[in-house]
C-alpha cells in the first residue's frame, strides 16, 4: 500500500481525509454501541454524566428555547397579521420548532457544550495518560468514558430538546400576549391544531440520533487526540466542528425520510 | 456523597419533567386526533376527494369530532373516504346526514363536513356509507372568475372605443358632447330663460300691488263682492228664465197636443182646407160686393141724385 494507490482512487488530499475521518468515526460508533451491551453497567458513571452533560445544560437550554420562541414568534406575527392569519401564528410556530427549529437548535448549542467538554476532557485525558493508565489497571476505558457518554448523550438530547420546545412555546405565548390577548388554552389548542405525530415522532427520534452523534464524536476527537497540550483544544474545536456538520447532515437525511414517510 | 445524591435528585426532577411533557404533549396530540377515545367508522363515496388527506378533520356543526382514517380508490370514479368519529356523536349523526369537502379558509387544509340530517331517519350504525355532495371547490370559483374577467374585459374595450368616439364627435352623442354651438343655444337660452324669469317677476310684482286693475282684481274684495251680487242676480234671472222655459214648454205642449185654435191651425188640415175655403169664398164675397158697389155707383138712381145737384 502506497501512496499512489490512494491518489489513484481519491487524489485529492482533503477528501481523502474527510472520508478516512467518517469511517474511522462510523468504526468507532461500531465499537462504542457493541460496548454499550457489555456488563457492567457503569450506571453511577452514567448518572454522573447524565447530570453534568444533561442537568448542567438546562440552564442554557431553557434561555435559548425561550429566546427562540419569542424571537420566531415576533418576526412572524407581522407577516401574517398582512394576511389575516394571526390565528395560525401559534401553529406554525409550533411546527416550525417542533419539527425542525427546536431540535437543530438544541442540538447545536449540545454540539457547542457538550461534545467540546466531552472532547475536551477526554483529551486532556489521553494527554495525560490517564487512559493508557486505566489500560493497564484492566478498567476498559471505551465502556467506562465513552460508552457512559454516549449514552448520556443519547439520552439526555432528547430531554433537553423537549424541554426546550415547551420553553419555546411559553415564549412564543409570552410574545403573542405583547401584541394581543389570548389565553393559554386557547394558544395550545391552536398550536397542537395542526400538529400530528408525524411531526412529533420523527422530530424525537432526529433527537435520538444527534444525542448519539455528539456523544460519538466529542469521545472520538478526544478519545484520538494526539500527544501535546495543544492537541486539547483542537480536538475541542474539532469536535463542535464535526458534531454540528453531522447534525446538518442527518438532519437532512431526517427530513427526507420523514417525507418519504408522509407520501406514503 | 450527600452533594452527589442531591445531584441524581436533580437529573430525576429532570428527566420525569422531559418525560413527563413528552407524555402529556403525545397524549394531547392524541386526543386532539380522537386516539384515545372511543370511535365509529363511517363511510362516504366521492367522485373525487380534491386533495382530501388521510387525517383531515371530520366536522359536524363547527366542531371538530373526528379525522379522515383512510382513503381508497374503488374505481375510476369512485374513491371510498372511511372516517373516525367520536362515538359521542353518534347519537347526532343520523342516516340520512350528508357529507361534503370544504377547505378551511381559502389556503387552509381540507376538511370534511357533515351536514346534520332528519331525527326521522334514525342513528347512523357503524360503518354506514354517507351520502356525499359534491361542492363548487375554489378552481371551479377561479375558472368562472376567469371567464368573467374575459367578459369584463371586452366590455372594457366596448367602453373604450364608445368614449374614443365620443371624444373624436362620432356619432349623435359625440356630436352632442363636441360641438360648441350647442353650448352657445344653451347659453342663450338660459339668457331668454332669465330674462322671461325677470320679467316674470316684474308681472307677478304687479298682480301683487292693487295699483292697477289686475292687482284690484287679485286683490281687492269689493269685486269680489260685485261679482258675487252679479253671480246672485244671474241666479236669480236664470230661476225666472227656467220659470219662463217651463211656461213655454206648457204652452208648446198644448200647441202641439191641446185641442186649441193655433194647434188645429198647425196640425188640423180639414181645418186648414175650411179656412182656405173659407177665405176663397170670402174672397169670392168680396169680388162680388166690389161688384156690387160698382155697380151701384154706375145705377142711375144714384145718378139721379147727382145731376140735380150740379144743375143748381
Amino acid at each position: 500500500m502506497n501512496g499512489t494507490s490512494h491518489k489513484g482512487f481519491l487524489p485529492y488530499q482533503p477528501v481523502r481525509e474527510i472520508f478516512k475521518e467518517i469511517g474511522a468515526i462510523a468504526s468507532f460508533s461500531t465499537t462504542v454501541t457493541r460496548q454499550l451491551f457489555k456488563r457492567p453497567l457503569e450506571l453511577p458513571e452514567l448518572l454522573r454524566q447524565s447530570y453534568y452533560l444533561g442537568y448542567k445544560a438546562l440552564p442554557l437550554v431553557l434561555i435559548t428555547g425561550f429566546i427562540l420562541g419569542m424571537v420566531l414568534t415576533i418576526q412572524m406575527r407581522p407577516l401574517l397579521v398582512d394576511f389575516g392569519a394571526e390565528s395560525e401564528l401559534p401553529g406554525l410556530v409550533t411546527i416550525s420548532i417542533v419539527r425542525e427549529i427546536g431540535p437543530v437548535i438544541i442540538a447545536l448549542i449540545c454540539a457547542g457544550k457538550i461534545a467540546s467538554g466531552i472532547g475536551a476532557e477526554l483529551g486532556s485525558m489521553r494527554v495525560t495518560e490517564q487512559i493508557d493508565a486505566m489500560e493497564v489497571s484492566g478498567t476498559n476505558p471505551l465502556k467506562f468514558l465513552v460508552a457512559t457518554r454516549v449514552l448520556s448523550t443519547t439520552f439526555m438530547v432528547p430531554l433537553l430538546v423537549i424541554v426546550a420546545d415547551f420553553i419555546s412555546l411559553i415564549g412564543s405565548y409570552t410574545a403573542m400576549n405583547i401584541h394581543s390577548n389570548i389565553s393559554l388554552s386557547l394558544y395550545l389548542s391552536l398550536s397542537f391544531d395542526d400538529l400530528t405525530f408525524l411531526d412529533v415522532i420523527p422530530a424525537t427520534v432526529k433527537t435520538v440520533v444527534f444525542g448519539f452523534i455528539i456523544g460519538i464524536v466529542g469521545s472520538y476527537k478526544g478519545y484520538h487526540a494526539e500527544m501535546g497540550t495543544e492537541s486539547v483544544g483542537i480536538a475541542a474545536n474539532s469536535a463542535v466542528v464535526t458534531a454540528s456538520l453531522s447534525i446538518f447532515v442527518i438532519d437532512l437525511l431526517a427530513v427526507q425520510i420523514t417525507d418519504l414517510i408522509s407520501i406514503l | 456523597m450527600q452533594n452527589k445524591t442531591s445531584n441524581y435528585v436533580k437529573l430525576g426532577i429532570f428527566v420525569v419533567s422531559a418525560i413527563l411533557i413528552f407524555v402529556l404533549a403525545i397524549y394531547y396530540l392524541g386526543s386532539k386526533q380522537h386516539l384515545f377515545r372511543t370511535n365509529f367508522v363511517v363511510y362516504t363515496d366521492f367522485r373525487t376527494v380534491k386533495g382530501l388527506k388521510t387525517g383531515n378533520n371530520v366536522r359536524f356543526l363547527g366542531i371538530d369530532v373526528g379525522t379522515v382514517s383512510a382513503i381508497t380508490i374503488i374505481n375510476e370514479s369512485l374513491i371510498r373516504v372511511r372516517m373516525t368519529i367520536d362515538e359521542d356523536v353518534k347519537q347526532f349523526i343520523k342516516k340520512d346526514s350528508k357529507v361534503e369537502i370544504d377547505s378551511e379558509g381559502l389556503m387552509g387544509s381540507k376538511i370534511i363536513t357533515i351536514i346534520p340530517g332528519t331525527m326521522s331517519a334514525g342513528i347512523v350504525d357503524d360503518d354506514d356509507t354517507l351520502e356525499s355532495i359534491e361542492t363548487v371547490n375554489v378552481e371551479d370559483i377561479l375558472s368562472e372568475l376567469e371567464r368573467t374577467t374575459g367578459y369584463t374585459t371586452r366590455v372594457a374595450s366596448n367602453l373604450d372605443e364608445i368614449t374614443r368616439k365620443i371624444n373624436q364627435g362620432e356619432g349623435d352623442l359625440g356630436m352632442l358632447v363636441n360641438e360648441t354651438s350647442l353650448k352657445n343655444e344653451l347659453d342663450r337660452s338660459t339668457r331668454e330663460i332669465n330674462l322671461l324669469v325677470q320679467e316674470l317677476r316684474q308681472v307677478i310684482s304687479k298682480f301683487n300691488s292693487t295699483d292697477n286693475d289686475m292687482g284690484r282684481l287679485l286683490n281687492n274684495n269689493s269685486v269680489t263682492e260685485r261679482f258675487a251680487g252679479i253671480a246672485e242676480n244671474l241666479d236669480s234671472a236664470s230661476s225666472d228664465a227656467r220659470k219662463i222655459t217651463q211656461e213655454l214648454n206648457r204652452a208648446a205642449e198644448a200647441i202641439n197636443y191641446g185641442s186649441g185654435t193655433i194647434h188645429r191651425l198647425i196640425y188640423d188640415t180639414i181645418f186648414i182646407r175650411g179656412i182656405d175655403t173659407t177665405l176663397l169664398n170670402v174672397n169670392a164675397g168680396i169680388d162680388e160686393v166690389i161688384e156690387t158697389a160698382d155697380a151701384i155707383k154706375k145705377s142711375w138712381i144714384i145718378n139721379v141724385g147727382s145731376k140735380k145737384g150740379k144743375n143748381k
